[in-house]
């Protein structure tokens, strides 16, 4: 749902690399596919350790993401106009299987909007507030304008310089995490396995 | 010298004096607790065996038409926010607006708090067959909520929706409700490249007259300038934006088309009689028929349908022709005297009032209401415009000049030129017209869609539609009305109804109905004790993968916490179902609404396929069953028009011998081209074009009888009556083609082809070689 409007936002902007936080619309990658590997780190109230996975991701734009998990166990989601999909290793290349169906029109749409590059939609999502940061590089914080997302997630926090390097989100019971970006990669096509955990 | 009018006459005229006083008196008696029923769907049949659903179409359809709607777009939502205030401030105040509302009193979160202590028990079916499968698609799904980013597993936190159903089952629900999402105190909508922001209000009254009409139109029209001047793009949706769009077309029309056509009229009566007197008592036989009518038909009782009104007083038209005939008296050669030019038309016309009645009389065979209503109401009016030919005519034309020697002489020469049939420009005329008659009846297309009747605006229409786009609410007016006392088993029903209707569609949201809030206790209680099995072992397993104490007590107190069984009573009572709690009527025979998903291609029948077996469920298509219901009505007058036909036939061929083809020719060439002329238009073939027929019919018919049943030169006069009844129907109706209103457009399109044809030919059928005016 909205939680799920907030993914969009959180990988796009993070993928796509805000260059500086006052020209959202410069974002938009003339590519047509981005990869990239992540390192993520949670937080969680009640966990006596962090929880840390890293991994690969993949944005084909106008169509969705793919995350992959690789460490420390292998597992893949898939977010697309048709619905949220489990993506498994299986025999003949990636195969998926849904998690929830149904138009996830409104996700899609944040997140081509931000390809396209039109501030209003995260505008009108979260409130921007621009934060203090080392010469060449920024701090953008995000804080959900919806009633019910704010109960989940309460801000976010995106940082960068050429591209989004760090997303930080804060999630209104305590919990945290926060994920690393790098090796990014532009192309032209999915691979195989990419086209296939699409649907394609 | 001036004739003075005999006893009998004035007696005669006196008589037909009292009965219009005494009709006069029914209606002043009458009109007090008059109600005349105009709205379309009272034609409907009454649903003896399920009264609670004709309830819920009613209530669904004042609900409908109450509402209305706007959305303000703007790439900015702070700039749509303020134009949606703007357009509110001017929105509060209007007349009969209530309910003006741009801003949510709870900012959507009421909901959210009221599902929390049920939320484990409400899976989406996806999730249902996970948690059946068992304890290891429970710690995937855990994982995923723990290591993916917050969004992407749909949870909505580890601490209070560890395996991520509740959001998924938040999403399956919004993608049911539609496009709307609140934000901020707001609802808001997506699309276009830009953000949307809802405005509703509610209509307590409709305007009750045109120029209340125009000042709510006014009203809105300034409301939406107020948001455009703010910034924003503004978009309609509601029925009222309809019908005040309907209701100032028409009023412009009508003063057009009316002053046009009665210019017209007159014009042309003047030209004809050159008397005023004589013009004057042109209108007097139709307006009496109608008066005695409406008095028989409120005699009779029951409710007096605006249909009958409209059909009845338009086939009374058909009266106009006898007073015409008699007058048409002016033309004989021989000075004017009304009882002379009686003795000769008598037969004529008792000929034409027996083969109208058997003609209109034919629709009391319908088993319909309305349509026998229609029967009774023309029938009646046209005795009493026959009744005045017969006995006000005599006595009030006395003493009238004949036409102007010119007149009549130019006229003559008219109708003497006129081709005869059987001669060759008459057979080329004919030959060419049928041949575009029969390709107009091979395009001829029936249908009966109520929507068809009505004029479309197509700005009004576009805005609709992209509202219908951007919104994707369910609920074009069809539902699964589900009956049955016990509100469980509507409930599984409606759940039984809702997967196949996904099996059948795919990939669409839900059906929206309050199962999908609230589902049936069998199906909770199935949930629960899918949590009861896979949950310790799940839990288990993640401690020890996750090296975590404690957290397999903490994930069962977490699932523990949220599966109170939650019933239809809690959540009525709960502002969680303010939105939804029309789908869901109490009563003495309770009824739920289940209804199909926006997007669903699924047709009538396959929608009715769908619920079968299901016991007291059934599919309601309002609209559709308007349109059959008028498609009954249209086959009903079109078999008793046929069978009144075969009547009439019967009776000319009897009185008419071997002439019999002088009326009955022009009558079926005029409804042949007439038809085909709509088939043309490209114009759909429904009751109203029915209508348009009966009334050719009956005309075609009397302009054949007047012109066969005239002798011994009063052959031109007959022409004369024949033309000026021909061409004044044709002013008359002959501007409804122009109506921007289909329903109008198409009883002006077959009466001006059906009656010129009829006329033109029956002229054609004038007995030969006998000269006029010598």
């Amino acid at each position: 749902m909205k939680a799920l409007g907030f993914l969009a936002l959180g990988l796009a902007a993070t993928l796509f690399g805000l260059e500086r936080p006052r020209e959202l619309s410069a974002l938009a990658s003339p590519s047509a596919v981005l990869r990239g590997s992540f390192e993520q780190v949670k937080i969680l109230k009640g966990f006596t350790r962090p929880l840390r996975s890293r991994g690969r991701f993949t944005v084909l734009r106008d169509k969705g993401v793919l995350w992959r998990i690789e460490k420390p166990f292998a597992s893949g989601v898939c977010v697309d106009g048709r619905g949220l999909w489990q993506v498994v290793e299986g025999p003949g290349g990636l195969r998926r299987t849904a998690l929830q169906r149904g138009d996830m029109g409104p996700v899609l749409g944040l997140l081509q909007t931000l390809l396209t590059g039109e501030r209003a939609a995260l505008v009108q999502a979260f409130e921007l507030v621009e934060k203090e940061a080392p010469a060449g590089t920024w701090r953008l914080e995000l804080i959900p304008r919806d009633a019910v997302l704010r109960r989940v997630i309460s801000r976010v926090e995106l940082q960068g310089a050429e591209r989004v390097q760090r997303v930080a989100w804060d999630e209104s019971n305590g919990d945290r995490s926060v994920i690393r970006f790098g090796n990014f990669q532009e192309s032209a096509m999915p691979t195989p396995d990419e086209a296939g955990a699409f649907g394609d | 010298m001036r004739q003075v009018p005999s006893v009998t006459e004035g007696r005669r005229a006196f008589l037909w004096g009292l009965l219009m006083l005494a009709a006069a008196g029914v209606l002043a008696w009458r009109l007090p607790t008059l109600r005349v029923e105009s709205r379309l769907s009272a034609l409907l049949p009454a649903d003896e065996e399920a009264p609670e659903v004709a309830a819920a179409v009613q209530a669904l359809r004042e609900d409908a038409q109450s509402r209305l709607a706007f959305l303000i777009g703007h790439v900015e939502s702070a700039r749509a926010a303020a134009a949606a205030d703007a357009l509110a401030a001017k929105l509060e105040g209007l007349p009969g607006v209530r309910e003006v509302r741009a801003v949510l009193p709870d900012g959507g979160t009421a909901a959210f708090e009221f599902y929390r202590s049920h939320q484990a028990l409400l899976l989406s079916p996806d999730d249902q067959a996970r948690l059946a499968a068992g304890p290891a698609a429970l710690v995937e799904a855990a994982l995923r909520t723990l290591y993916l980013p917050a969004a992407l597993s749909g949870s909505f936190g580890f601490e209070v929706d560890p395996f991520g159903q509740a959001g998924r089952w938040w999403a399956a629900l919004q993608g049911a409700v539609g496009a709307l999402r609140p934000r901020e105190n707001r609802l808001w909508v997506e699309g276009e490249g830009k953000v949307w922001t809802l405005v509703s209000a509610r209509l307590e009254e409709r305007p009750r007259d045109f120029s209340a009409a125009r000042v709510l139109e006014a009203g809105f029209d300034a409301a939406g300038a107020a948001a455009r001047a703010a910034g924003g793009e503004v978009l309609r949706t509601g029925f009222i934006f309809h019908e005040l769009v309907a209701a100032r077309r028409a009023q412009q029309e009508a003063g057009v088309i009316g002053t046009v056509s009665a210019v017209v009229l007159l014009g042309l009566l003047w030209l004809a009689f050159r008397r005023w007197r004589a013009v004057g008592l042109v209108f007097v036989p139709v307006a009496a028929g109608c008066l005695l009518a409406t008095a028989g038909v409120l005699l009779a009782g029951g409710p007096l349908y605006l249909v009958t009104l409209v059909f009845g007083s338009t086939l009374v038209g058909v009266g106009e022709d006898y007073g015409l005939h008699l007058l048409s008296g002016l033309y004989e050669d021989e000075p004017y005297d009304p009882s002379r030019r009686l003795r000769r038309v008598a037969r004529g016309l008792w000929l034409a009032l027996v083969t109208s009645l058997l003609g209109y009389g034919a629709l009391f065979l319908a088993p319909i209401g309305a349509l026998r209503q229609v029967g009774l109401f023309s029938c009646l009016g046209l005795l009493g415009a026959w009744l005045t030919t017969l006995w006000l005519f005599p006595w009030a034309s006395r003493g009238l000049d004949k036409a102007p020697e010119r007149a009549r002489r130019s006229f003559a020469r008219l109708a003497q030129a006129w081709p005869r049939a059987g001669s060759r420009v008459a057979l080329f005329g004919s030959v060419c017209l049928l041949g575009l008659g029969a390709w107009g009846w091979s395009r001829l297309k029936v249908d009966d869609d109520v929507r068809l009747l009505y004029a479309r605006d197509p700005q009004l229409h576009a805005e609709q539609a992209r509202c219908e786009a951007l919104l994707k609410t369910p609920g074009d007016g069809r539902f699964f009305a589900i009956g049955g006392v016990d509100a469980q088993a509507r409930l599984r029903a409606e759940e039984t109804l809702r997967a196949r209707l996904a099996a059948l569609e795919p990939g669409l949201p839900p059906a929206l109905g309050v199962s999908l809030f609230v589902p049936s206790l069998e199906a909770q209680l199935r949930v629960r004790e899918g949590w009861r099995r896979a949950l310790p072992p799940a839990a288990a397993a993640l401690e020890a993968q996750l090296g975590e104490p404690g957290l397999a007590s903490r994930l069962r107190r977490t699932l523990a916490a949220q599966t109170e069984p939650l019933t239809p009573e809690a959540w009525l009572a709960s502002p969680a179902s303010v939105p939804f709690r029309r789908l869901w009527r109490e009563g003495e025979k309770p009824l739920a609404l289940l209804l199909p998903p926006y997007g669903s291609r699924l047709d009538a029948a396959a929608l009715a396929r769908a619920c079968e077996g299901l016991p007291g469920v059934r599919y309601v298509d309002p609209l559709g069953a308007l349109a059959a219901q008028l498609g009954r009505i249209r086959r009903h007058l079109f078999w008793s028009l046929s069978l009144g036909a075969l009547a009439v036939a019967a009776v000319l061929f009897w009185t008419l011998g071997a002439s019999v083809w002088g009326a009955l020719v022009p009558t079926f060439l005029g409804v042949g081209l007439s038809l085909g002329a709509l088939g043309l238009a490209g114009l759909p073939l429904n009751l109203f074009a029915g209508l348009a027929v009966a009334l050719i019919l009956g005309m075609g018919v009397d302009y054949g009888i007047f012109v066969q049943e005239s002798r011994g030169g009063g052959e031109a006069a007959a022409l004369m009556a024949i033309s000026v009844g021909a061409a004044s129907n044709l002013a008359a109706f002959g501007v409804l083609s122009f109506s921007s209103t289909p329903a109008l457009k198409t009883i002006g399109l077959v009466l001006s082809v059906g009656l010129a044809s009829a006329w033109l030919s029956a002229m054609a059928f004038a007995k030969q070689g006998e000269k006029q005016g010598a």
